[in-house]
């Protein structure tokens, strides 16, 4: 019994009062998650790489206030979103400051209500999924993977996208009415009613 | 899950967005495939990290902030309540007032009494900070020599100079009002750079001090919990938020 292995709680117990060892264990676990969740915001291998590790030590040096309210995978899922938004954020802002400080006057028009979002795409995601994503809108497929996929905020998404929450909540809904017709099968979906009108 | 245990789940009325979305995540996520050498690479590092925060406590212990942000204020109040002493008895010296010494020295260590009366003991500390320059009381309760008078008048000129460089240390943070908060707190946001960790504070869950600032005339912390997206303004002696800001929602 000496040596039976800890189970998920247990080790991040274990990290929670300063055992190194089960902090390197509970983040190898959660590493995986972390790094596709900002692969599929950050859209490229690199930057994924670089705010997954960003991401995990702030999981690492947050991991004592870690109350067990969720499950730890869903609180290390929102770590590294919040992580990825910061770093999208900081994109929009170099990409403004770019555009403010060339002498184009038609660059002045940029405001915060730039698509960021075009990052996040599928291309290399199994068929069935792919051409089911790629069936339907791009914006509606777009705002389904964010919120379903990665979890994110109503909010977070309508500024990462640069519409209305109204919109945002319109294009999940229809999307995922699509995707549960080309997915599911089994609702009585009519694509063509579905993708008319994206108004608030 | 795997996709053949996605589809033994056999969908009925109002389940379809759960597998879809299961479906999703599996494709979307849990397909994702991570390059070993980096991910054993970077968990090395966030250790090493950690073991370096424990080695240089670079997690700041916020009862030393708290203590820093109360002794900063006290330090001006005590500095502009001993000029005020100060001032106050010269003045009756000056002018040869009917009132003794003893007692308008023990008024105005009354009115400090008051104005410290919350915070005694750091106001203590506070007062050490500027030189002991407040005139005790117990000190100038015998008559007062012309010599005594001179003493008064250095240890005036002394918090004069205490005042106007604590005056200059509070000059020195940025000022703005309400409104310009959400700018300011993208714009520092979208700065790289250390910032300080400083714990589970005030209700919040791992707080992280983006910097201070005057905020509307009050000194204020920016503090932003790294597990959500909210960043506060708040008094971190009383824990008092101020104002409350979503990044970007301007």
């Amino acid at each position: 019994m000496a040596n039976e292995p800890l189970n998920d709680s247990e080790l991040v117990q274990r990290a929670q009062e300063g055992d190194r060892d089960a902090l390197g264990v509970v983040l190898q676990a959660q590493y995986q998650r972390v790094f596709a969740v900002c692969y599929r915001m950050l859209g490229d291998r690199s930057s994924a790489e670089d705010q997954s590790q960003e991401a995990l030590l702030r999981i690492a040096r947050g991991i004592t206030t870690f109350e067990g309210n969720s499950t730890f995978g869903t609180w290390c899922h929102r770590v590294a979103t919040t992580t990825c938004l910061d770093e999208l954020r900081r994109q929009r802002r170099r990409l403004l400051t770019t555009s403010l400080t060339q002498d184009d006057d038609s660059d002045l028009e940029i405001s915060d209500d730039v698509d960021i979002t075009t990052s996040i795409e599928w291309s290399d995601v199994r068929a069935d999924i792919r051409s089911a994503l790629d069936a339907i809108p791009i914006e509606f497929a777009r705002a389904v993977v964010m919120r379903d996929v990665l979890e994110l905020d109503y909010v977070d998404i309508a500024e990462l996208s640069g519409i209305a929450l109204g919109t945002v909540k319109s294009r999940i809904s229809r999307g995922r009415a699509l995707l549960a017709e080309l997915l599911g099968g089994n609702r009585d979906g009519d694509v063509e009613r579905l993708t008319n009108g994206d108004e608030q | 899950m795997s996709d053949d245990n996605i589809n033994q789940v056999a969908p009925d009325e109002g389940d379809a967005d759960a597998v879809v979305v299961a479906r999703l995540r599996s494709a979307l996520l849990d397909d994702v495939a991570v390059n070993e050498s980096t991910q054993a690479q970077a968990i090395r590092a966030v250790i090493e990290e950690i073991d370096r925060d424990s080695s240089t406590g670079a997690v700041a212990d916020l009862s030393s902030h708290r203590r820093t942000r109360s002794n900063s204020w006290l330090q001006i109040a005590a500095a502009v309540v001993a000029v005020a002493v100060g001032a106050g008895v010269f003045l009756r010296l000056q002018t040869g007032g009917d009132d003794s010494i003893e007692l308008s020295i023990k008024e105005s260590a009354v009115q400090r009494s008051q104005a410290d009366a919350a915070n005694a003991e750091m106001a203590d500390d506070a007062n050490d900070a500027v030189g002991g320059a407040v005139p005790e009381a117990e000190s100038l309760e015998s008559s007062v020599a012309s010599e005594e008078l001179m003493e008064l008048e250095e240890e005036m000129a002394l918090e004069s100079e205490a005042t106007a460089d604590m005056a200059y240390e509070a000059s020195a943070l940025t000022s703005i009002s309400r409104e310009q908060l959400p700018e300011f707190v993208n714009e520092l946001l979208a700065q790289t750079g250390f910032r300080t960790l400083i714990g589970s504070v005030c209700g919040i869950n791992e707080g992280e001090l983006l910097t201070d600032v005057e905020l509307d005339g009050q000194l204020v912390s920016i503090v932003r919990d790294i597990t959500v997206t909210t960043v506060v303004a708040i008094n971190l002696s009383t824990c008092e938020v101020i104002a409350e800001v979503t990044p970007n929602d301007e």
